[in-house]
């Protein structure tokens, strides 16, 4: 929610300098928002104006990135070891002499036996970017403006790379008070981002270190195959692939207050949206070069998988639109203390896109549709519309602000579900105790600053899904039938969904209770939070138990019962001398799924049913072991054409071989059971220090890594393989991945690795000017600071960042970042 | 008195000021219409407006005919490899000719919850359940009688196709004839292979009645009468085989042979001159091309990943070389004698690729084959189409050899833009003459059947020898004519299991080529070896049926042995 509106689309960019607070919800209070409150509620509110001169502020940031962690990979020697021993288990004949490896290991022929390392010689050491935040706010009594403008610069990690990124903000906020009774706001908000993207798959970047990215002379080498040099395919020669969002949000608002009934008021607000995104993708054609030794030739090729240069040219443009009607009453009776409110919200969004595209381009420069040919070109483009209507309202009581209570519902009418089922009811609870305000507390517990007991139960809709899936539909595409002596493609038409006239909204029942407890005026303080949610009516796909002859092309459906159960604990420290305050925070929070009840195949054995399970619990064959000799392979079950060398699984049906219905649902997956931080600020006279630890267990990554002789991968594992008569090897025989009949291939728990980690997320050393400086300079504020990102982190799994979800563990790198800035006031 | 205007002064301008709330607030409420969520579609056809409309019933058959499995989808001749014709590089097959198929691991032969190596953008219960859902729609649709009679024709093709090849794959299937919805009960069991084939059959010669024997110029492609005649002579054959037929019923190799030869008296079809050309684009609809899926990237860019030659080219002309031909059929293709190498006393194993049969140079390249200028080189040390090439060395051939069957050697330096867009050829001529050869040697007609064998050695461009043969090797000649003329064209991996000579073919290991060359003298050394373990047993007759639908399916029966 950004001041109030929900789902504003680009939040994750609102400038840091331009948000006021930030705050979290957690708890079944996120219920009053709705549909997709489920997973809680991030609540910005950004900055407003303030009464007073004009305040001018300006903030700079610099920084450098690295990538934290990239892979090792298999240096020249190694791998070619390890491409003839593949050769030869597949019955071909080794690549390489012994000699030659020698060669390659010592550089003692650094010309003829290379050994190349493509990270190094494709990704920059580091890269550069840059934050700019120029700001007034101001005001009198009946006007307030802030105004900001913002921007930002970022840098690619491939050298010579088109990667760039800015983005451009203005913000403005406007707050007029038009008589005693009324208050009017106007918010405008612009943003503009611009991103240049080439083809930078950093998969591709697993070459073998056999061949450069440029030869010797300067000329670019055409990688593995295709010509595709990850190299060059991240430079303007592949072409460029450009990205511009622009936004605006326009926002009036009203509060009124009603004088005949104290208390009494109304507020809303209209709020308008427009989304555009541009994308123009140019692709050209280039050439790069396969270097033949024996006659001392280059031979080129043609890269980029195209001839001649094409152009693709989209945009996509949505509009919403949002009312938002409040009826509200607020007061004080002696003790007692009332606030409600009833409320009217409704939104409906159009989003529409346009597409084209033309090719054989003459000429490379000129990047505009005009100059393609006329010939097979193509164009695109449809349009969609959603909206959502809901009623919602609270009534809040409070006695002496000791004793809390909170009802709420929603009745939230969504236009993703048919008539009928449109509307769903969902209420919600809380009440608190605030301990601390008791008299008998403060008379023998003084010591205790504050102490609030507190609960709540509330209820949730989602109807994040497709809109539709009550009917059957049919999709007119361009995948149709090429006919006649022409040739000539046709259109052809895929049909939907099944239709689920049934489907309606899926439930989230959200039970918490906790506790916040402050001593000694927050020399201690801890929170506690357990909860409950349940999700019910989930709407998913019933694919694991419709065979496939039935052609069904699956709604999603009212099916399944999830629990997600978990605790919650932050405990923190303030202190308070002299020149020297302090507050350190640290948080744990434990959380773990529990299939209650899912649609599953009727068929499957007890160690396969998902029930009991966390959600996303995969079926994983079980290593115990490696297969050393010839008699342990004949003795022990086996996959079917194993061979010594090969992962030992353990044989869970004791059927004599290994089959899938030995796989075993195992309860290890990416999601982590526990995470936990620590926050540490410290103020030393003008100084500031602040420190964030972040990280979690019980987190288990899945790697699917494929050794094969086209492509280079991690040192550590080809160096430990296991080699014939190895008795002792950390790993199998390595799997290619491209073939069934490799066992230690199969999904199994050897390739699950621990990704548990803890990292230094930031640390941040700063320094305020004092008054007297300040006033020489003529200035009202003055700050400068040091800060980094991901500076250091502790884990298990060091093959690559234990923060990545990805199987192959290739991916664009999480960055570790240098910023020095500046805050000035004017 | 003036207190008292000032308050009500002061109330009817904050009167003013509420009636302008108000009438916002009006505006509001009124502007919440009733059906705002109630919403239609802008992007998509509803059933309705679907069926009433020819058009759009026949983009609805267009993507049928997209969606039926073919051999070009992956260009890596998948069925090949899993045949004793070729051998797929990366080994992704190779515990398939290994006998190690499992009802988890069909693999590239998971043709019941996929289109196999094609994908899932393919299959044929997609085909069987696009017809189903024609079937169930048609007859109240609005399209005109002569238009609405072909179409029905065209998807009970399709639909009876899909169904001969998943039979084939996997034995009976459930026969389903009507779509599925939602609250329908799912589970079905397996028909038996005569229900199924029955059915096939009964559908394809009804499918020949509604079809017409040509289209216009801007609908060829299109499933033709003689399409279905000739899919029907294909499926009879399959039934009158020994596999199929056990107690070998006459009647049925006379309705093989009576399909076949009904084919042949429409007197619409004949051999093309040129063995290699007729698979290319330019000759797509040549006389002997009965039912082709044409491909054309540049309008239609369903082969992303590149064609036949991106996929097949030799590593030292910038090809992936997914699939090499194997030893085996090289073996196979005899001297221009007539002779098998074995048995022809003038082949040489020192110099094997001289005097063979045509047919070889049009399928396969090997070591010394002139391509596009220059000459393959497979040899080692330093070959360039070999694993020591300048050029993408992790792509050179396993087995010696690279495909020369259906590229378009017009194409240098391929891609997925660069491509020749040949044609996938689904049913030929050729076959229908080898169809009715074999229906007629099993019908004792020794005669007939040289006849029609020796019609397709002495096509103008193979002009090999005639086949003399009686009896046995009669038939031994007939299996292995079959397996040259349809090299590659999926037709062995059935064959060899319907002649049940599978335990002999495929239970011997894959041979590949070594040629050595001397630095000095340049004399080549030729070496042959073993190097893919291969076997078969009784099991794999048939592909099992995946686990995970029995799981899903108690009605379901596994295949015997798995």
């Amino acid at each position: 929610m950004v001041d109030g509106s929900q789902g504003v689309s680009g939040w994750q960019r609102i400038n840091s300098r331009d948000i006021e607070s930030i705050s979290v919800l957690k708890d079944a209070s996120a219920a009053i928002y709705g549909a997709r409150a489920a997973n809680g509620v991030i609540l910005i509110t950004t900055k407003r104006g303030v009464t007073g001169k004009p305040i001018i502020s300006y903030s700079a940031n610099f920084g450098i990135s690295q990538p934290t962690r990239l892979p090792e990979l298999a240096d020249a020697a190694t791998l070619a070891q390890y491409i003839n021993d593949l050769l030869v288990s597949q019955g071909q004949s080794k690549r390489y002499t012994d000699a030659e490896i020698q060669k390659f290991g010592d550089g003692s022929d650094p010309v003829n036996y290379p050994n190349y390392n493509w990270y190094n010689d494709v990704i920059k050491k580091s890269t550069g970017q840059s934050q700019h935040n120029l700001s007034i706010r101001g005001g009198t009594e009946a006007v307030k403006y802030s105004a900001s403008g913002s921007y930002t610069n970022e840098g690619g990690i491939f050298k010579d790379g088109v990667t760039k990124f800015k983005t451009y903000a203005i913000r403005s906020n406007l707050d007029a008070r038009v008589n005693k009774y009324l208050k009017v706001g106007l918010d405008l908000n612009n943003y503009f981002q611009n991103g240049d993207y080439a083809r930078s798959n950093f998969s591709a970047l697993r070459q073998v270190p056999f061949y450069p990215v440029y030869w010797p002379n300067g000329l670019p080498s055409a990688g593995i195959e295709g010509g595709q040099n990850p190299a060059i395919e991240a430079t303007s020669a592949w072409g460029n692939d450009n990205n511009k969002v622009e936004r605006i949000v326009i926002k009036v608002s009203f509060d009124l207050t009603i004088p005949w009934v104290k208390g009494l008021g109304v507020d809303g607000y209209f709020a308008y949206n427009k989304d555009e995104t541009e994308r123009k993708l140019w692709q050209t054609p280039f050439t790069v070069y396969n270097y033949d030794k024996a006659n001392d030739k280059y031979i080129p090729v043609t890269g980029g998988g195209i001839l001649l240069p094409q152009l693709t040219q989209s945009r996509a443009d949505g509009r919403g639109t949002l009312y938002n009607l409040r009826l509200k009453y607020d007061k004080q009776f002696q003790d007692h203390h009332i606030s409600t409110f009833i409320a009217l919200e409704q939104s409906e969004s159009f989003s529409s896109s346009f597409s084209a595209f033309r090719k054989n381009y003459l000429s490379q420069s000129i990047d505009e549709l005009f100059a393609g040919s006329l010939i097979d070109q193509s164009t695109g483009g449809t349009s969609f519309e959603s909206s959502r209507k809901n009623y919602f309202g609270r009534v809040s009581y409070g006695f002496r602000d000791k004793y809390l209570a909170d009802f709420n519902f929603r009745y939230d009418g969504s236009s993703n579900f048919p008539k009928g089922n449109q509307w769903g009811f969902f209420p919600g609870a809380s009440i608190a105790w605030r301990v601390s305000q008791e008299k008998f507390m403060k008379k023998n517990l003084a010591f205790i600053t504050n102490l609030k007991l507190r609960a709540s139960y509330g209820q949730i809709g989602n109807d994040a899904i497709a809109a539709f899936q009550n009917l059957r539909l049919y999709t007119l595409n361009a995948l149709g039938y090429t006919t006649g002596i022409a040739q000539t493609a046709t259109q052809g038409l895929a049909a939907g969904v099944s239709p689920n006239p049934n489907i309606t909204w899926e439930v989230a029942k959200i039970k918490n209770i906790g506790l916040d407890a402050s001593l000694w005026n927050g020399l201690l303080g801890f929170e506690v939070d357990v909860f409950n949610q349940t999700r019910s009516n989930i709407l998913a796909t019933r694919d694991l138990a419709v065979p496939a002859y039935t052609g069904l092309i699956l709604p999603s459906e009212n099916i399944g019962v999830v629990e997600n159960k978990g605790i919650e604990v932050v405990v923190s420290h303030t202190q308070r001398f002299n020149n020297l305050s302090y507050k350190i925070a640290g948080n744990v929070a434990y959380a773990k799924s529990n299939v209650v009840n899912l649609s599953e195949p009727q068929n499957v054995p007890a160690w396969q049913k998902a029930q009991g399970h966390i959600l996303q619990a995969e079926l994983m064959y079980e290593a115990i072991g490696i297969f050393r000799t010839k008699e342990e392979l004949a003795a022990n079950p086996r996959w079917p054409g194993a061979k010594v060398g090969d992962l030992i699984y353990r044989d869970v049906n004791k059927n004599g071989v290994i089959d899938a219905a030995d796989r075993v649902r195992t309860d290890k997956t990416n999601i982590p059971e526990v995470t936990f931080g620590l926050n540490l600020s410290m103020n030393y006279k003008n100084f500031s220090l602040w420190a964030n630890v972040a990280g979690a267990t019980g987190v288990w990554q899945y790697y699917l890594l494929d050794f094969r002789i086209s492509t280079n991968n991690l040192a550590e594992v080809i160096r430990n393989r296991y080699t014939t008569g190895s008795m002792d090897s950390k790993y199998p025989l390595l799997p290619t991945v491209s073939t069934e009949s490799e066992p230690s291939g199969l999904h199994s728990t050897f390739w699950m690795r621990n990704a548990s980690y803890a990292r230094l997320k930031t640390l941040e050393l700063s320094y305020t000017l004092p008054d007297l400086l300040l006033t020489k300079l003529r200035l009202s504020s003055l700050r400068v600071y040091l800060n980094g990102n991901n500076l250091f982190t502790v884990d298990k799994l060091k093959w690559v960042d234990p923060e990545n979800i990805s199987q192959n563990g290739s991916f664009y790198p999480q960055s570790k970042i240098y910023n020095v800035g500046v805050n000035v006031g004017f | 008195m003036t207190h008292l205007y000032n308050i009500i002064n002061r109330a009817t301008k904050i009167a003013s000021v509420y009636k302008g709330i108000l009438i916002l607030l009006l505006v509001l409420i009124t502007s919440c219409n009733k059906d705002l969520l109630n919403k239609t579609p802008l992007d998509r056809f509803s059933d309705d407006a679907v069926w009433k409309d020819a058009s759009l019933v026949q983009t609805w058959i267009n993507s049928t005919y997209r969606t039926m499995p073919q051999g070009h989808t992956s260009g890596a001749m998948m069925i090949a490899s899993v045949s004793d014709e070729s051998h797929y590089r990366t080994g992704r097959p190779d515990y398939i000719v290994g006998g190690n198929i499992t009802s988890t691991t069909l693999g590239v032969l998971d043709f019941w919850t996929t289109g196999g190596e094609a994908g899932a953008s393919y299959g044929y219960w997609k085909v069987i359940t696009n017809c189903n859902i024609f079937f169930d729609k048609i007859d109240a649709s609005r399209v005109e009688a002569t238009l609405k009679s072909r179409m029905v024709g065209e998807m009970k093709f399709l639909r009876a196709y899909s169904y001969f090849k998943l039979v084939a794959f996997f034995g009976g299937v459930p026969l389903i004839t009507k779509p599925f919805n939602l609250t329908d009960k799912l589970g079905v069991a397996r028909n038996t292979y005569d229900e199924c084939m029955n059915f096939v059959v009964a559908e394809l010669a009804e499918a020949a009645t509604l079809l017409p024997l040509e289209y216009s110029n801007t609908e060829k492609s299109k499933i033709t009468k003689g399409a279905a005649m000739s899919a029907r002579s294909r499926a009879l054959l399959y039934m009158a085989s020994p596999l199929n037929n056990p107690q070998n019923t006459i009647a049925k190799w006379q309705a093989a042979a009576a399909a076949a030869k009904a084919v042949i008296d429409l007197n619409k079809y004949s051999l093309f001159a040129n063995y290699k050309d007729q698979f290319l684009q330019a000759n797509s609809y040549n006389s002997e091309s009965i039912w082709s899926r044409p491909f054309n990237y540049s309008v239609d860019p369903e082969l992303t990943s590149g064609g036949v030659e991106l996929t097949l080219y030799p590593n030292g002309y910038n090809g992936f070389a997914q699939s090499h031909p194997l030893q085996n059929l090289v073996d196979a293709y005899e001297m221009v004698s007539g002779k098998l190498p074995a048995d022809d006393p003038t082949y040489n194993p020192q110099n094997p690729f001289v005097n063979r049969d045509p047919r070889f140079y049009a399928s396969i390249l090997y070591d010394g084959a002139l391509f596009q200028g220059r000459e393959v080189e497979t040899f080692l040390k330093g070959g360039r189409d070999s694993n020591e090439g300048p050029v993408s060395a992790n792509n050179a051939t396993t087995t010696g050899y690279y495909y020369r069957k259906f590229i378009n050697e017009a194409i240098v330096n391929p891609s997925a833009t660069n491509q020749g867009n040949s044609p996938w050829i689904f049913i030929r001529y050729a076959e229908i003459l080898l169809n009715y050869a074999e229906a007629s040697f099993f019908l004792g007609d020794e005669a007939t059947c040289r006849n029609y064998i020796n019609q397709v050695r002495s096509r103008p461009k193979v002009t090999m020898p005639p086949v003399t043969e009686s009896g046995a090797a009669l038939l031994t000649r007939l299996q292995h004519e079959r397996q040259i003329e349809l090299a590659f064209e999926e037709h062995r991996y059935f064959d060899v299991r319907r002649w049940k000579i599978a335990p002999l073919t495929d239970n011997i290991p894959g041979r590949k080529m070594v040629i050595m060359k001397n630095v000095t003298t340049g004399v080549k050394t030729y070496t042959v070896s073993d190097f893919l373990p291969r076997a078969f047993a009784v099991k794999n007759y048939l592909v099992p049926i995946p686990q995970s639908e029995i799981d899903k399916n108690s009605l379901l029966v596994q295949n015997p042995g798995y």
